[in-house]
């Protein structure tokens, strides 16, 4: 503590010796997300005084409660602090540099100082939050300073902002596009937070620059959307000229079509989508097993289903190789209901199952609830996640 | 013409040479390089709905599609 205020000490002198044509009144707000769904405005100001500069918006001070917190809180504000006075000192170097007609270094505090004290901010208030103005703790938050003298603080900087009388319609135009015009030169610098507190009751700008970044974001989702609906369509044209005429056919009746595995000779459905469409059919045409794979990307439906249809028909095994299983709805309902057979034999991928007598006495009894309620919400589930 | 299909995130993307032009088959045979080099796998299409891989560039495919190396899902 005691070096941050040698340090404060040591820039304040150092910025009145070296400019003392400049005015004694500097300062900066911050605007920072508080985590309270609305944001906290930090002013630190600093003028002939020295630690009394410091200064906490009312908002701010009504949330501290916590004595044990203080100190912390404290330090780290003087440290802010004493990182934006570097920052007035950086600035005037950089206003001294422009005179004379010299290349300033860019301000490289300022940007990130917002997001470190939002961290802090969060990290020491954490949910506290005190309905009222508080006393001693907002007091010893800020070096002395009393809840009285800061309300006087925020009521002085409210009149400095705010004429004493309502602006005329032409006035009020003429503060919202100078005000939007400042606004729109700290977002072209790349500045990370903009203040507005204080435009009272000239959010005009505010609410234009709101208004125009909607559009532009709207105007940002219809070109992606438009571009994905072009692109699925150049996709599943392409995979329509790779379809053989009866998997066409079969792809326009049903939204899936049949390919024969190069190596097994197997029967494998592509249904419509990107993920988990690919089944191994058995012997009756059902969807035993399915397989998940594709191409690496995320393209499109087209272009997932034709690299699928080729892998499986030219090179099987790779294609096997690389795909996750995944049960099919077939399967999970034939392992949760009760076999409609009289012999109790089942065959599964082809291969005949034979069931030891404990089973199939297994099979004999109803199947318990809990199992149809799993083949309900199984079934639910793939049913759900097939494209299409 | 002859056509080479890139799938990508536009749907496909299409170059066309002409496969009497030894610049432009030179040219061709170079994006096969890079892209099958990129873990591309190409496909010649043979007939109606069928293709053959090609695992090495042949000038005399009309029509060579590029799929994207395989990742299960």
């Amino acid at each position: 503590m005691r070096r941050l205020l040698e340090t404060c000490e040591r820039l304040a002198r150092e910025v009145l010796d070296r400019f003392p044509e400049d005015p004694p009144r500097l300062g900066r707000t911050l605007l920072v997300a508080s985590g309270y769904g609305d944001d906290t405005e930090l002013r630190v100001e600093w003028s002939n005084g020295l630690r009394q500069r410091v200064s906490l918006d009312i908002w701010d001070a009504r949330r501290l409660r916590h004595p044990p917190e203080m100190d912390q809180f404290r330090e780290r504000l003087l440290s802010c602090y004493v990182e934006l006075m570097q920052a007035h000192v950086d600035a005037l170097r950089r206003r001294r540099a422009r005179e004379n007609g010299e290349t300033p270094a860019p301000d490289a505090i300022v940007r990130t100082l917002g997001v470190r004290f939002d961290r802090d901010l969060v990290a020491i208030l954490g949910d506290a939050y005190l309905g009222s103005v508080g006393t001693g703790p907002a007091a010893e938050a800020t070096g002395g300073l009393t809840i009285d003298a800061i309300l006087e603080q925020v009521r002085a900087a409210e009149a400095y902002m705010r004429p004493s009388r309502n602006m005329t319609a032409s006035e009020l135009r003429a503060r919202e596009a100078e005000y939007f015009r400042s606004v729109q030169e700290r977002l072209a610098r790349g500045e990370d937070s903009v203040e507005f507190r204080y435009l009272g009751g000239y959010r005009w700008a505010e609410r234009d620059w709101r208004r125009e970044r909607d559009a532009r974001d709207e105007a940002e989702r219809r070109n992606h959307y438009r571009a994905r609906a072009e692109a699925e369509h150049r996709g599943l044209a392409l995979l329509r000229e790779w379809l053989t005429p009866e998997q066409r056919a079969q792809y326009d009746a049903h939204r899936w079509f049949e390919v024969r595995g190069s190596h097994s000779g197997k029967t494998y459905r592509i249904r419509h989508g990107e993920v988990q469409n690919v089944f191994a059919l058995d012997g009756e045409g059902r969807e035993a097993q399915g397989w998940c794979f594709g191409p690496a990307g995320g393209l499109v439906a087209g272009d997932v289903m034709l690299a699928q249809k080729l892998a499986l028909e030219t090179d099987e095994k790779d294609a096997l190789a690389v795909a996750n299983q995944f049960f099919t709805a077939e399967m999970v309902t034939m392992f949760t209901e009760r076999p409609e057979r009289s012999d109790r034999s089942w065959r599964f991928m082809g291969i005949p199952v034979h069931f030891s007598a404990r089973v199939r006495a297994a099979f004999a009894r109803p199947a318990p609830a809990w199992a149809n309620a799993v083949g309900a919400s199984c079934e639910q589930h793939f049913g759900n996640s097939r494209g299409g | 013409m002859a056509t080479q299909i890139v799938m990508d995130h536009s749907g496909d993307t299409r170059h066309s040479f002409d496969p009497q032009d030894a610049a432009a088959i030179a040219q061709a045979e170079k994006r096969f390089m890079e892209l099958t080099g990129a873990g591309f796998m190409a496909y010649k299409r043979t007939g109606d709905g069928q293709g053959e891989v090609l695992r090495g560039f042949d000038a005399s495919a009309e029509e060579t599609v590029f799929r994207p190396r395989l990742v299960g899902g």
